[in-house]
């Protein structure tokens, strides 16, 4: 129907009850002014209705959102329906199995003669495309060129297997160190590397002095042996530090005698660099003068010199020498075995005397210890770290994109309101309504899981209603009949969309006498309030509801939807 | 022109609309309705749905001379 102007102005007049000569005045002002801004490229709009834009000398109209959601109105809640592949598939074989055989029958008919002569093949166009075809067939199927491919790539891969084993295997020591033992074991490398390095060998030479100074009555009250043994091990593992350390104890020992400030003064200067290298040119000069000293004994062949140093220093140490003696039994039995283990017992011995006597040293050994261990344990803690936080943050950034149903995890993402109230609601209805005989004249819908996704508004869907009874002869699905609760497991064709359930029904009253199978299904909609839907037929799939909704007449061909019942 | 008659022609043109009826202005166009049957449509994950069908406003300029 076409409305034109008077007829827009008695309707104007009647909507708004402005004279209708007031309304033709505003209506051509309305005009006049649009095509003003149109000439001077702005753009007129009309609020809650749309804006009037210009290209050129064109007029465009784009409409607001509430205009083109009240337009719609009747298609309020319908979502896109997944189809199933099957059904497509099916059709299109359908339609595609008629016209190909039709055509390739007669293409046969004359080619296929001619097909089997190499010479005649070449001439005819639908051989030389099947040739075509075939040509590039091996290239794709390129067995060779896949397994070249496939054979680079599986030398790619044992290329990085390799590689990965091979750092698995250099990585491997990493996580031993994360155990006790490790630590024990870095801690023998320090106590190792300190007998080799700079840094510790000040701590030993420390500990061996503070051994000497506390047990110095100990060492000088044994037996030349012994003696003599001690200072082969640590010649062999300091060289000749060791003896000189031990003329350094000595003097040292003078002064404790004095005082134990003045030998944390000492251990203090012990510490510095300089301190070192003067006893060290101290021990030298001790040295050259005990092999001055020894060469007369030694050219006498006796072992005594060292004896008689110490019994000319410490005549004290001689009355302690029996008791001295029963300490040292032990330790002769541990040094005559071996040269390292007695290194090995020699310094946790050191520690726990230096221990009791000067607690100053004891209390710089510890920060040391943690100045070192965080130099070389921090850097795999702090990537172990960054990991953890790196799949913390992977982990819940995948959850909130599933989440919000931007990414579709189906352990994730909710799809509780979408699925699973269509298929309860029904379930109830059909509970509290008894199960009716094929020729009652209310239907319910059975129940079957929907495979449309929708909205909350349709979820909600209650059952079509229909009010005539049913001939038992008719078939479960059709257009024409009476509708069945057996088959409301199918599709419908929806024709109208009725805000008013009175006139929804009277319009299936008005169906049914045409003979259709007529439904009503209310449809609650937030926006426009209850919808109800009047279709007509049951339609077993969907090609057929819409072979059905081709074939219907005029008023509702141009117009309608198909949906499925439940 | 006044904000009631504005109101008015927006409701007017609507009704119309829905109603499936074009409605003709002169010196400026005319409104009519276009119906867009549901479709099927091929997703990128190879489902295919079915699009529902909508109704939409179109809008003729009017043709100067």
């Amino acid at each position: 129907m076409h409305v034109d102007q008077s007829k827009f102005i008695e309707l104007l007049a009647e909507a708004s009850g402005i004279d209708a000569d007031k309304i033709e005045q505003q209506l051509g002002e309305l005009a006049e002014e649009i095509r003003q801004a149109i000439a001077d490229d702005e753009a007129y709009e009309i609020e809650d209705f749309g804006i009037f834009s210009g290209i050129g000398n064109r007029i465009m109209f784009i409409p607001s959102k509430e205009l083109e959601t009240e337009i719609n109105f009747k298609y309020a809640g319908m979502e896109p329906l997944e189809v199933d592949e099957e059904v497509v598939a099916s059709a299109e074989e359908e339609e595609s199995d008629e016209d190909p055989f039709e055509g390739l029958q007669m293409a046969e008919d004359d080619s296929e003669p001619e097909g089997r002569d190499p010479f005649t093949g070449l001439v005819v166009e639908d051989d030389d495309e099947e040739e075509e075809e075939k040509v590039p067939a091996p290239k794709r199927s390129g067995e060779y060129n896949d397994e070249d491919i496939f054979g680079d790539l599986s030398d790619m891969e044992e290329e990085n297997a390799e590689e990965s084993e091979d750092e698995e295997e250099e990585e491997q020591p990493g996580p031993d160190e994360w155990g006790v033992e490790a630590h024990k074991e870095t801690g023998v490398n320090r106590l190792f590397s300190s007998l080799m390095g700079e840094e510790a060998p000040e701590e030993e030479e420390e500990d061996e002095q503070e051994e000497e100074t506390v047990s110095e009555t100990k060492e000088e009250t044994t037996d030349d042996s012994e003696t003599e043994t001690l200072e082969d091990s640590f010649a062999d593992i300091f060289g000749e530090e060791g003896i000189e350390d031990s003329s350094d104890s000595e003097e040292d020992l003078s002064e404790e005698s004095d005082s134990v400030s003045g030998l944390d003064a000492e251990l203090s200067g012990i510490m510095s660099d300089d301190s070192e290298v003067v006893s060290n040119e101290e021990l030298e000069a001790g040295m050259a003068e005990e092999a001055t000293k020894s060469s007369p004994f030694a050219s006498l062949g006796l072992d005594e010199p060292f004896d008689d140093s110490d019994d000319d220093d410490d005549d004290e140490d001689s009355a302690d020498d029996e008791e001295i003696d029963e300490f040292d039994d032990p330790f002769d039995a541990i040094d005559d075995e071996d040269d390292d283990p007695v290194e090995e017992e020699i310094i946790p011995v050191i520690t726990n005397i230096s221990s009791d006597i000067e607690p100053k040293p004891k209390d710089e050994k510890p920060k040391k210890e943690k100045k070192k261990k965080p130099k070389k344990d921090p850097q795999p803690v702090s990537v172990w770290l960054l990991i953890v936080v790196a799949l913390v943050v992977i982990v819940g950034a995948v959850f909130g994109l599933a989440y919000f149903k931007i990414v579709n995890i189906p352990g994730i993402t909710p799809q509780v309101a979408t699925n699973q109230p269509v298929v309860n609601p029904p379930v109830q209805q059909q509970q509290t309504t008894p199960a009716p005989p094929p020729a009652d004249p209310v239907t319910t819908p059975e129940e079957d899981q929907p495979q449309e996704t929708q909205t909350n508004e349709t979820v909600q869907e209650q059952a079509p209603v229909t009010q005539v009874p049913v001939n038992a002869d008719q078939p479960k699905y059709g257009l024409m009949g009476v509708a069945t609760e057996v088959a409301n497991d199918g599709f419908t064709i929806v024709v109208y969309s009725l805000s008013v359930e009175k006139n929804a029904t009277a319009k299936q009253k008005e169906l049914n006498e045409k003979g259709y199978r007529a439904l009503v299904t209310p449809i609650p909609s937030q926006q426009y309030g209850t919808l109800w839907r009047v279709s007509i037929g049951q339609f077993g799939s969907l090609v057929d509801a819409a072979i059905a909704g081709e074939e219907l007449g005029s008023p509702f061909k141009e117009n309608y939807f198909i949906k499925k019942i439940k | 022109m006044t904000k009631d008659f504005l109101k008015a022609f927006g409701i007017v043109v609507r009704d119309q609309v829905i109603m499936k009826n074009s409605v003709e202005i002169t010196g400026l166009g005319t409104f009519k309705a276009v119906h867009h049957s549901q479709k099927q449509e091929k997703r990128a994950d190879g489902t295919i749905i079915m699009l529902p069908p909508r109704d939409s406003i179109e809008f003729e300029a009017e043709q100067k001379g």
